[in-house]
């Protein structure tokens, strides 16, 4: 097979440095889009944490530093990168390039349209930053809530284009999503590998395609929701959102979560299947319930379409018993796939390469998200913590300490597959502490903050309250992470050129992306081998050893012709 | 096997290390958790209840963190990668699967029942014959205004339906209303703008409350602003905070209205919030037990200034803030009628200002100035504005363009100038009583 993978060209450069840059902008390889994918998210990422400084460094001064416009936009554009331009397009991008590999396919079903989503999401993520040379951008949090977006009415906080560019981009990237989600779907229904039935795809095949379930069915209504709050702003005069002109304020809470809380999901789903990936690889045993984590997956996709409201328990028009029932009730498929990661680890031969590291992080520290969970789902607790520190200590170790831990376990486990060499290990460990050190310091004292009673989104507090320390603590717990991400950016760039070598397969791994060359040729496989179990290369490498001690040679390992199949 | 096997160089070193790194951390950190792992103690009713709730639920929690924490530990300590053996190839085990799908849901079963008990006794509205006192608070864009009332002898007399167009109320003893009062009938404030004998013509869906159906012989309340302030000095450059007064051992329904946008009720020490949505109102039940100054602020992001929407509330024993309360109603015909300047006896000022006094009082309710300025423009958040001495012109640029205030500036499309100085003359007309001082408030 090595021999093969030399005879195809690399695809990642080109003889001059103009048809190289063209080779990207021009391409419809699944690989290539997932790379761009990654290195753009990867960008805004960059952004977004450098707003969260801006934003740490404010709260460790008590409001010395903004003026408080500046400050709004800075956490509203945070987390609007961080959600809509980091994590989702982060995942998008894995996703894009694994699955179509995972599944033994040449491409995704529709590769024009992957390309198509990629751009659309790059300019829809430009547009949303050009706000800042348009007077400021958005600045009402990444909620948007009407009626203080809604530019009508009493509201005496009108904020301009920022706003408009805001709506528009978002729309644009959730057109991207949902033409992203089909082609997933397809992709995973159409042209997985002769004999991988559904149950014996990868973990990151089903949690991609719950998560595009949910993009497909839960992106639309976000798409309606901003096109009528564009329209309110624009003309329209209010009649959706704002009560002054016969609209209601609630209604927009109810369509906008009806969207953000499936995307919850579709920021946590796919840093699920990379951990589910990358733990029995590294425990050197086959996931722990495959079924039952499937189960899981798919009931936790159903839930998350009947707990919208729980962002809403305070605003005094919500049907309490029901959401907080369901609220509860989606801890429980969550438990479950947290015990049989566990048991996955049981009595395994563990390998605490980076990867490892960011996954059982993962598992450490997404605890801690969904236990505070729990507090917010009793409605009475939520009475106390809603919209205070405890709420965003709560989301970030879900989505910083998990969807980041995820994207940043990705990257070391399947850098290999696309660059064709190693991240630094050494260096990653040290990523890996800083983060892991870093993150509790900002988020735990947030949780300490939340149930003092610290509001979120504030620029300015009381000094007499003991709120600087914990301030403080954060702010410095942000500088350390962020310094962490600082060596991974090195890390990337270097080992890109001058890492060590890897092989087709360095981890031992199991899926079928291990069983072409590292990177990959642009048709993916000059051969697929024939799946029977969730792990073909398992398989594989045990027919091997069995034939090598029955003493019939390399025999298992001929290639076999007219294996390849193409969707 | 190096002939040197220095300790640094061992693998169990390096685990050790990263252990006690841990550890070390764990314990500054449980440290510091342990200072400030619950809410604060309550001091309502209602916020007992929530903070016994917050405290199984954080028991279980607690629990469960410790016990999968160490779990997950152990098990990478325990299964490290010592040879190059391959491990069991376990695929899974059905007891163990439903043994942890099954204890979830026991567990949250559990906390939903006891979370909905709580839910029903903190949402529970008192038994019809005990006395409630009743507080209308609004939100506005960045502040809160606290209104109270006394009951008029006086009831409606014909049915007012939901429309707010209709503004002819007939009630059961016109002689009971002034011209300008604000009444409440049940959670809707009106403003009488004319009184013909027992026939009133009010203004609807005052103070962001929205228009209800009314039947016929409804109390009728009236309504007057509180606008104590305290120097609190809580955020820089905002001195002086605004205070609701509240009896203690009484429950006390706070209806909550916005004229803007979304707001958040929310005092730490009730352990409790809910929103004040515009276009609705909705009521917070509260039994305050301790006497005490308690720290609030809006917790729904509300635009530029929502850091700096805040309140205190002032907790008093149930005769003192009787008394309290007492001393905050105006006489009926005094403060209450005061400011209607009768028509067509424009003062000097006025008149030589150019504006319609009349109309200057309607457009300062209508624009809200009453808010920040007290409903007679004796200052509360806002300074003083009655009898001010500054010129018109000077009116003018300052509202244009504030300078060393929070007050947001007005423009010209939304407040003409000849709307200002209709303004200017009612302001210029009013005569404050002795007792109503510029900035005055309680203290701590």
């Amino acid at each position: 097979m090595a021999t093969v993978a030399d005879a195809v060209p690399r695809g990642y450069g080109g003889a001059a440095p103009w048809a190289a840059v063209m080779s990207w902008v021009t391409t419809v390889d699944h690989k290539k889009i997932g790379i761009l994918y990654v290195i753009t998210a990867g960008v805004f990422g960059v952004v977004g944490a450098a707003f969260s400084l801006v934003v740490r460094t404010e709260l460790a001064n008590r409001g010395a530093v903004l003026d408080a416009d500046t400050y709004n936009q800075m956490f509203t554009m945070h987390a609007s990168i961080m959600i809509f331009l980091f994590i989702i397009p982060a995942f998008v991008g894995f996703m894009n390039y694994v699955v179509p590999l995972q599944l033994g396919a040449r491409d995704m079903a529709f590769p024009r349209v992957n390309a198509l989503s990629y751009w659309m999401f790059l300019f829809g993520g430009v547009l949303i930053l050009s706000s800042f040379a348009f007077g400021g951008s958005a600045s009402a949090g990444w909620t948007i809530y009407a009626p203080l977006t809604g530019n009508t009415g009493a509201n005496r906080d009108v904020v301009g284009a920022g706003m408009d560019l805001w709506l528009v981009g978002v729309i644009i990237l959730g057109a991207a999503s949902t033409a992203g989600g089909i082609n997933f779907m397809v992709t995973i229904f159409k042209m997985r590998a002769p004999g991988m039935t559904m149950f014996r795809m990868p973990l990151l095949g089903w949690t991609t395609l719950v998560t595009a379930f949910l993009t497909v069915l839960a992106t639309p209504v976000l798409a309606a929701a901003l096109i009528m709050l564009f329209v309110d702003r624009n003309g329209g005069g209010g009649v959706f959102f704002d009560p002054a002109s016969g609209g209601q304020a609630l209604l927009w809470q109810n369509v906008f979560w009806f969207y953000s809380h499936p995307a919850v999901y579709i920021m946590i789903l796919p840093a699920m299947g990379i951990i589910s990936e990358i733990i029995p690889v590294f425990s050197r045993k086959p996931l722990f319930g495959y079924r039952s984590m499937v189960l899981a997956l798919v009931a936790i996709g159903l839930l998350s379409f009947v707990v919208w409201s729980h962002h809403m328990f305070a605003t005094g028009g919500v049907f309490l018993p029901f959401f907080m029932a369901s609220t509860f009730l989606i801890a429980v498929p969550t438990g479950v796939k947290m015990f049989n990661w566990m048991a996955t680890m049981y009595r395994g031969s563990i390998q605490l390469t980076t990867a490892m590291l960011f996954s059982v992080g993962f598992l450490l520290l997404f605890l801690i998200g969904g236990l505070t969970g729990m507090f917010s789902a009793a409605v009475p607790v939520d009475f106390a913590l809603h919209d205070t520190y405890f709420v965003v200590g709560h989301l970030h170790y879900v989505l910083a300490t998990g969807s980041a831990f995820g994207i940043f376990a990705a990257s070391y486990y399947w850098f290999p597959k696309m660059f064709g060499r190693f991240m630094n290990e050494g260096l990653g460990k040290v990523h890996f502490w800083l983060m892991f050190v870093g993150t509790n310091m900002i988020y735990w004292p947030q949780l300490m903050l939340g149930l003092d009673g610290m509001p979120r989104r504030i620029n300015d507090y009381a000094g007499n309250g003991g709120w600087e320390l914990m301030n403080l603590i954060a702010s410095v717990g942000a500088f350390i992470a962020i310094s962490g991400v600082m060596i991974f950016l090195y890390n990337v760039v270097h080992s890109m050129f001058w890492g060590e070598r890897a092989g087709d397969d360095p981890w031992e791994a199991n899926t079928l992306e291990w069983a072409t060359s590292s990177p990959p040729p642009p048709h993916n496989f000059d051969e697929v081998p024939t799946v029977r179990s969730e792990r073909p290369l398992f398989d594989q490498r045990r027919d091997a050893l069995a034939a090598l001690a029955a003493g019939a040679g390399a025999g298992a390992s001929e290639p076999q012709p007219d294996a390849q199949r193409e969707g | 096997m190096p002939p040197l096997a220095l300790p640094w160089a061992s693998r169990w070193f390096h685990l050790s290390l990263a252990l006690s790194l841990a550890a070390t951390l764990f314990l500054l950190w449980a440290g510091v958790a342990a200072a400030q792992a619950f809410p604060p103690e309550a001091t309502s009713e209602q916020g007992e209840d929530i903070r016994e709730l917050y405290l199984v639920v954080f028991g279980v929690a607690a629990a469960i963190f410790i016990l999968v924490e160490a779990a997950i530990l152990y098990l990478v300590i325990r299964y490290r990668r010592r040879n190059d053996e391959l491990p069991p190839q376990i695929h899974g085990n059905r007891v163990a699967e439903i043994l942890w799908t099954a204890v979830p849901t026991v567990i949250v079963v559990v906390l939903f029942a006891l979370s909905y008990v709580v839910l029903e006794d903190v949402e529970s509205a008192p038994d019809a014959d005990e006395p409630v006192e009743v507080i209308d608070v609004l939100g506005q864009q960045w502040s809160w205004a606290f209104n109270y009332s006394a009951p008029l002898n006086a009831t409606t007399a014909a049915p007012l339906s939901r429309d707010p167009a209709e503004t002819t109320l007939q009630v059961s003893d016109g002689g009971a209303f002034r011209p300008f009062m604000t009444v409440r009938i049940d959670v809707e404030h009106l403003r009488v703008q004319e009184i013909n004998g027992d026939t009133l013509t009010v203004e609807r869906r005052v103070d962001g409350t929205v228009a209800q159906e009314h039947k016929a012989r409804a109390p009728i309340d009236r309504i007057f602003q509180v606008s104590d302030t305290v120097e609190e000095r809580r955020l820089e450059g905002a001195d002086r905070t605004p205070v609701v007064t509240v009896p203690v051992g009484r429950t006390v329904r706070f209806n909550l209205a916005s004229q803007d946008v979304i707001h958040s009720f929310y005092i730490p020490q009730f352990l409790y919030k809910l929103d004040a949505m515009p276009g609705r109102v909705q009521s917070l039940w509260v039994k305050v037990t301790e006497p005490g100054f308690y720290q609030g602020q809006c917790a729904e992001f509300c635009g530029l200034n929502h850091a700096r929407m805040i309140f205190a509330v002032e907790a008093l024993a149930l005769a003192e803030y009787e008394e309290w309360l007492r001393s905050k109603t105006p006489e009926l015909g005094a403060a209450a009628a005061q400011p209607a300047a009768a028509p067509g006896e424009e003062p000097a000022a006025a008149a030589a200002a150019g504006g319609d006094p009349a109309r200057g009082q309607q457009l300062f309710f209508a624009n809200g100035c009453n808010v920040c300025h007290g409903d007679i423009g004796q200052g509360a958040i806002g300074p003083t504005i009655a009898q001010t001495g500054l010129s018109l012109d000077e009116v003018i640029t300052q509202y244009r363009d504030p300078v060393g205030t929070t007050m947001l500036p007005f423009s010209e499309g939304a407040v003409p100038d000849e709307d200002v100085a209709d303004i200017y003359a009612w302001l210029q007309t009013l005569d404050l009583p002795e007792e109503i001082v510029p900035g005055r408030g309680t203290s701590p």
